[in-house]
């Protein structure tokens, strides 16, 4: 290896800087927070071969910390959205061509406030789904009262968290803890799925992609593959939603028709609260 | 020595910390684990490390106090992730900058640390510029559409091809 000199090191960062922008470009949306992970773990590494550097142990041994989770992480959410890292950092290449192909308007089923009130206060048990649009609303504090007005009239209730619901792992878990939801109310996939024919109701709070049977039925759809909560085998569906646009991967959402949906439109955090003052009422 | 053994108590914290963040439980516990030990490492770096620059350090450090308490206060919940992404990349450029301000102290350096400078430089580069494009994207300062430059993938491969041309 020749001397590099400092204007070969100088040109070597602008070209590194170059590639950074190349590479997270043509990353999607909902795919973006894999390639932040990904990039942390590039941080470990630059890290850790700065300790080389500065001959610092503790550098190497933080920053390969760092680069192992960062892989690992990157690794695991990949997985949970059924997809492979090559495919997410690569893949955006054909998604293009996967258009709107159904413009006719179709028919939905849109509930008032007291109807769904009545649906979850009479219900045995109640999965929620939530997802980054309560996170927006800052509805947790709502669904959470929500949840124990539901409890104290004896209906089972649980949230079912996918595990890239918000932005990234954890994200749920932490905006959730913050409304005080006990830990052991939160489900994950596996636990939900199984039995989910026998859930009187699903409640999707600003969630879409996460309960999209299309992930699951649709070859051609662009998260086909990513597992899902089958909430479309529960007994019944409320979906609230503040406008019929699609979720984070910009896919139509199947579940929107079944006629076992019932939509409820409007702000989460507005919902929410307008529904625990009707199920008060029941 | 006590150096050594006051970097291997905050090796120590930063493990714990991980495995305390891998639970919802014990994860602000791990959180706070992993600041101490930081804190460690860098008082220890601070008083083993060469005096000279004793006062520009702590202007850098009173610096990242004032950004970063701030915004790590302000921040929302639902804006965390462009945050640890903005953070994340100002780390990797700290790593490249590092790297080249030593390669320029160091004049007669071996092939290994040449090698270490070099991987750094561009590692840390990447990471950043990386960094800085998933926070606009979050931040929706941009589009979050996949962009696909005419000739992306190309332009990228003749980037990595040069970047080892350079490195060599």
């Amino acid at each position: 290896m020749a001397v590099p000199n400092g204007f070969l090191l100088w040109l070597l960062a602008v070209v590194g800087l170059a590639l950074g922008v190349l590479f997270v470009l043509p990353v999607g949306g909902a795919d973006v927070p894999i390639a932040i992970s990904l990039l942390n773990a590039f941080t470990g590494l630059a890290v850790a071969a700065s300790g080389y550097v500065l001959a610092n142990t503790l550098l190497i041994v933080a920053g390969t910390l760092v680069g192992a989770s960062g892989t690992i992480l990157t690794r695991l959410m990949a997985q949970a959205m059924g997809r492979s890292l090559a495919n997410i950092l690569f893949g955006a290449f054909k998604a293009t061509t996967v258009a709107a192909h159904q413009d006719e308007q179709r028919s939905v089923k849109s509930g008032t406030v007291e109807d769904v009130a009545i649906l979850l206060g009479y219900a045995n048990n109640v999965v929620v789904v939530p997802g980054y649009g309560l996170a927006v609303a800052q509805a947790q504090h709502a669904a959470r009262e929500l949840v124990s007005q539901l409890e104290r009239r004896g209906v089972s209730v649980s949230y079912g968290i996918h595990p890239v619901a918000g932005r990234m792992p954890g994200h749920m878990n932490v905006l959730l803890a913050e409304a005080d939801v006990p830990y052991e109310q939160l489900k994950e996939l596996d636990d939900i799925n199984p039995g989910i024919s026998s859930i009187d109701v699903a409640l999707v709070v600003g969630a879409n992609d996460v309960v999209n049977p299309g992930a699951r039925d649709e070859p051609s759809s662009p998260i086909y593959g990513m597992p899902i909560f089958d909430v479309d085998r529960a007994k019944s569906v409320v979906f609230m939603k503040r406008s019929m646009r699609p979720g984070f991967a910009g896919v139509d959402n199947e579940l929107l028709y079944n006629p076992k949906t019932t939509l409820l439109f409007g702000d989460a955090k507005d919902s929410l609260t307008k529904l625990l003052a009707a199920v008060k009422q029941l | 020595m006590i150096v050594q053994l006051m970097y291997l108590v905050a090796a120590l914290c930063f493990i714990l910390a991980l495995k305390g963040l891998s639970s919802p439980k014990y994860a602000r516990y791990g959180n706070f684990v992993g600041a101490f030990g930081m804190l460690v490492a860098v008082v220890t770096a601070y008083l083993h490390g060469v005096v000279h620059n004793g006062l520009w350090i702590l202007v850098a450090v009173a610096l990242g106090v004032v950004v970063g308490i701030p915004a790590a206060r302000s921040v929302k919940m639902t804006a965390i992730p462009q945050m640890v992404a903005l953070f994340n990349g100002v780390g990797g450029a700290a790593a490249a900058l590092v790297a080249l301000a030593e390669f320029f102290a160091v004049p007669d350096s071996t092939v290994m640390f040449r090698l270490a400078t070099v991987l750094t430089v561009l590692i840390g580069s990447v990471s950043f510029s990386g960094s800085v494009v998933t926070f606009l994207k979050l931040q929706e300062l941009m589009t979050t559409r996949p962009v696909l430059l005419p000739a992306g993938q190309q332009l990228a491969i003749a980037a990595g091809a040069s970047s080892v041309a350079c490195a060599l």
